[in-house]
């Protein structure tokens, strides 16, 4: 899949989700933005041979760090912009696939597809516990110029 | 203050929290909350523990201790009513609006809502199925993840305004999911159209599975909340095993009627 077709089609699974989750309707399109930027970094990753790990945790903290600054930008919880922005990684499906092979008895599927989502999750989550963290030190950094 | 809006101020505080949690707050949130909320009224002492099933409240007034539990048992994710709840808290904790104020605002952000039903169905569709796209499906299984994702959804949100628990729903979910994704792929068939139920399938329960709860477990437990990371693991087994029953039940039935019509 190219870059362009795989962020074509990361943004409008984004914006549908965006929906589901009831984003505000001013923040739709930026929060479905973020999560084709990250989504299209992730695919530029694996297209130069990174691997799932590394891909989802870049990602991770791209979709964080514009989340932030969004939030920052537009007054609202980044989490608006963040919990979208993440659909197009999380390992929803491979925690399905996991318990799939567990009941078909298949184990060792099991094992290796299980593990893959739980370190996916992983690095996803540090991603964003990255970038908030980053943000954080931004923001308090930025008022402390602007009182002194 | 008096001992009674002392016990109001507390009542709003963890009502707040519990609307954060119900529509798929982070711990942190929902706990950072609920103390900015209380430390803004002069009490003292301000301890919140907040797990995905309950707040637990407890401040100093005057040397007396007060405490409060909320139960929390809906789980959904909502984005715009927590951030109108983190307005309100802001406004809340900056002005001196009453409690009794703030209360009925809070019971307005409960009850909001922002796009009606079809445009929620709608729009399952358009994400589930581009979600195939990414899975590397072709047209024929984008119009087939679309379809059965309309319908997976409507039922769901049937049954959760129904009250019906995590496991319920989502066991049908997943037997509404496979179903539609079967009936789509065998009418395909009988037309001569080659496609692949399996991508249509993931497609339709796309909305369901527990990506964001397995994110966010991941996050609390990191972030040192390891009660709330150990509640949210479990919620999204939960989910996954009754989604993989749903389906898998599904499946096995259709195979023992349909035999040969399957793909």
């Amino acid at each position: 899949m190219t870059l362009f077709t795989s962020g074509l089609t990361s943004f409008l699974a984004t914006l549908g989700f965006a929906v589901i989750f009831n984003i505000p309707r001013r923040h739709l399109i930026t929060a479905s933005l973020n999560g084709a930027l990250g989504w299209m970094l992730y695919t530029l990753i694996m297209q130069l041979g990174g691997t799932t790990i590394i891909a989802n945790f870049a990602g991770a903290v791209t979709v964080g760090l514009i989340g932030e600054l969004l939030a920052n930008h537009f007054r609202k919880p980044a989490t608006i912009f963040i919990i979208p922005g993440i659909i197009p990684f999380v390992p929803g499906y491979g925690i399905f696939y996991t318990m799939e092979s567990i009941m078909l008895q298949n184990f060792t599927e099991a094992v290796s597809k299980g593990s893959e989502s739980f370190m996916i999750a992983v690095a996803i989550a540090s991603g964003l516990i990255v970038s908030s963290t980053l943000g954080k030190y931004v923001r308090t950094y930025a008022r402390r110029r602007k009182t002194s | 203050m008096e001992r009674y809006e002392i016990n109001e101020l507390l009542l709003f505080a963890s009502l707040a929290g519990r609307v954060l949690l119900e529509n798929g707050a982070e711990t942190y949130r929902a706990e950072s909350t609920v103390e900015h909320i209380l430390s803004s009224r002069g009490v003292s002492n301000v301890q919140a523990f907040v797990i995905p099933t309950a707040i637990f409240l407890s401040i100093e007034y005057e040397n007396e201790l007060y405490s409060h539990i909320e139960r929390n048992k809906r789980i959904g994710i909502d984005l715009m009513r927590i951030t109108r709840v983190n307005e309100l808290s802001r406004e809340f904790s900056a002005s001196d609006m009453t409690v009794a104020e703030a209360k009925i605002k809070l019971n307005d952000i409960k009850k909001s809502s922002q796009y009606n039903l079809w445009t929620r169905l709608l729009f399952a569709g358009v994400g589930s199925s581009f979600f195939t796209l990414m899975y590397n499906g072709g047209l024929i299984e984008f119009g087939g993840a679309m379809i059965a994702s309309v319908i997976t959804t409507a039922v769901t949100e049937f049954l959760f305004a129904l009250d019906a628990s995590l496991f319920m729903r989502n066991i049908f979910g997943g037997v509404v999911a496979a179903a539609a994704s079967i009936a789509f792929s065998v009418l395909c068939v009988l037309l001569g159209i080659q496609v692949d139920m399996n991508i249509i399938i993931i497609g339709a329960i796309m909305t369901m599975v527990p990506g964001v709860a397995i994110t966010n477990a991941v996050r609390d437990s990191i972030s040192g909340d390891y009660v709330s990371g150990m509640s949210r693991t479990s919620e999204a087994i939960v989910i996954s095993v009754a989604l993989v029953l749903g389906v898998a039940v599904t499946l096995n039935a259709a195979r023992l009627l349909l035999g040969g019509l399957m793909p």
